[in-house]
């Protein structure tokens, strides 16, 4: 009995480790790619105007600068890719910002432009220009709004070379205090709606309504109606790989955040599988089809299609591992159906999904949850299925697909090589 | 035997659209460099010539053999080429 119980919590931390290294291992890969741009600042770049660098760290906030004893002695920053719609003659211009520990300007330099070669030189070695930089305060250059009122004069003969390179260090100075402001979380009048929605999923699931037909009816289309007509984010892959991309918006979003957290705490300790059996309004709508279709219209599909269907979900899961690392040009919205429940957000691959899958499922009684949704595949190998579970071969592939995704992150700059 | 024939089915399906997306991203990644070269190599022009180049017969760059179609204006107020279906103009419109 407790060797069981022990085997079962051992289990559980398997796939909760197997799901938060994938997480991990997308959001440091795209952290590490957006920290460090398409040209990484150099330490021989930074050592120009600090001579006593000698090691860098890149952060979110820029590149750390440390001398000999580790001491942070200083900031760096590139202007580029944040500032790349600032346009000068051609094209935008990427600078490097050194700053002192007080936020106070070392040096700037132009690193590369899509501008005119020779304005471009002339920028460069137009001194006068560069060295007016040094001194000022960088925090404050957020406040220019025009560029001579403050000295800045721009290179003659290179002015708008001159000009995108100013505005693109000034733009700099607002992305930098913006990130370092204090972020408050913020609510949404919808963030009511899914609270409600949990709430009912909640009562539906673990009180006596459960064991009462007709009110789980109730309640499972209130539920669908209250997720149509205010237009809930529904759990699906496009939000998990946004969100283990970008990170997790819990300031702006911390009610959906918090929905969707504990729509995987929920069956990985309670083996109630929450979300799909209360809230998915997908599957509300292929058991309501199923019903209404007679028996003997519905698809007998052989054992062995029946074996190899059930590979779809995970094989979708993988492939969308794939297109998060080698950031693969396909919206990840239109591996499964959930964006056509509001079609004005929908594609028209979503759309015609969604209606081959409610199609499929008025033959197939819930075809497309048994056969093509990876979200509800994902939540199913998260749910404890007591006792009776054992180490399985989902188990295998999923800690097969983390050691795969690990080995993807380290080849997806040689791939993006080999593609060009 | 007949249930791997449907799961090979199901494979290959999937890898064929995977190496379609590799496709793509590969023209995505070359229509960028290519993009660079073309905006660097025309600038030159420019700048030597003090016109536009009608064709770009004269501009040398690599286009990796993809299709690069070159507009230019006759009043002589700007130049586009659109690489794979890509539009790249060498002025903002907005000015």
């Amino acid at each position: 009995m407790q060797m069981s119980k022990w085997k079962n919590n051992y289990l559980k931390i398997y796939r909760m480790g197997i799901v938060l290294g994938a997480i991990f291992v997308i959001y440091y890969f795209h952290y590490q790619k957006s920290v460090r741009g398409k040209a990484p600042i150099s330490l021989e770049e930074v050592q120009v105007y600090l001579k006593s660098a000698k090691s860098i760290s890149y952060g979110k906030k820029g590149v750390e600068i440390f001398d000999n004893a580790e001491q942070l002695i200083g900031k760096a920053f590139t202007t580029s890719p944040d500032c790349d719609d600032i346009k000068g003659y051609a094209g935008s211009t990427d600078s490097l910002i050194i700053l002192d520990l007080k936020n106070e300007i070392l040096g700037v330099s132009l690193r590369s432009s899509q501008d005119t070669p020779g304005h471009v030189e002339d920028v460069k070695d137009d001194y006068e220009f560069i060295e007016r930089w040094q001194g000022k305060d960088f925090i404050k250059l957020s406040e220019i709004k025009d560029l001579e009122e403050h000295e800045i004069w721009a290179v003659s003969g290179a002015t708008r070379t001159s000009e995108c390179m100013a505005w693109g260090i000034i733009q700099k100075s607002k992305i930098y205090q913006n990130k370092n402001a204090a972020l408050s979380f913020t609510f949404h009048w919808r963030d009511l709606v899914i609270a409600s929605v949990v709430l009912i999923a909640i009562l539906l699931t673990f009180t006596k309504l459960k064991e009462k037909p007709k009110w789980r009816l109730v309640g499972r289309w209130s539920i669908f109606v209250l997720i149509v007509a205010f237009g809930v984010d529904l759990l699906c892959f496009a939000l998990f790989g946004g969100w283990a991309k970008n990170g997790i918006p819990i300031y702006s979003a911390a009610i959906l955040a918090g929905f969707v957290v504990l729509m995987f705490i929920i069956p990985l300790t309670t083996r109630k599988q929450i979300y799909c059996q209360q809230i998915c309004p997908h599957g509300l709508m292929q058991e309501t089809l199923a019903q209404r279709v007679p028996s003997k219209y519905t698809w007998k599909i052989s054992k062995d299609l029946k074996w190899a269907l059930k590979f779809i979900p995970g094989l979708l899961i993988f492939f969308t591992v794939v297109v998060l690392i080698f950031e693969l040009p396909f919206d990840l919205s239109n591996l499964e159906v959930f964006s056509a429940w509001y079609p004005t957000r929908a594609s028209t691959i979503c759309l015609v999904l969604f209606v081959l899958s409610l199609i499929f499922s008025a033959f197939v009684p819930k075809g497309y949850c048994k056969y093509a949704c990876p979200t509800g595949r994902f939540l199913e190998y998260l749910r404890d299925a007591g006792k009776a579970d054992k180490f399985s071969f989902s188990d295998k592939m999923a800690g097969l697909i983390l050691v795969v995704l690990i080995a993807m992150a380290f080849l997806a700059d040689k791939v993006s090589e080999v593609l060009l | 035997m007949k249930k791997k024939v449907y799961l090979g089915l199901i494979v290959l399906l999937l890898l064929v659209l995977t190496s379609w997306l590799f496709y793509q991203k590969s023209i995505l990644l070359k229509t960028e460099v290519v993009a660079n070269d073309l905006r660097k190599a025309l600038l030159a022009y420019i700048e030597q010539e003090e016109s536009y180049p009608k064709s770009l017969e004269k501009i040398k760059y690599n286009d990796r053999k993809l299709s690069v179609e070159y507009f230019y204006l006759e009043d002589g107020r700007g130049c586009k080429f659109i690489i794979e279906g890509q539009k790249f103009e060498l002025w903002d419109e907005k000015r």
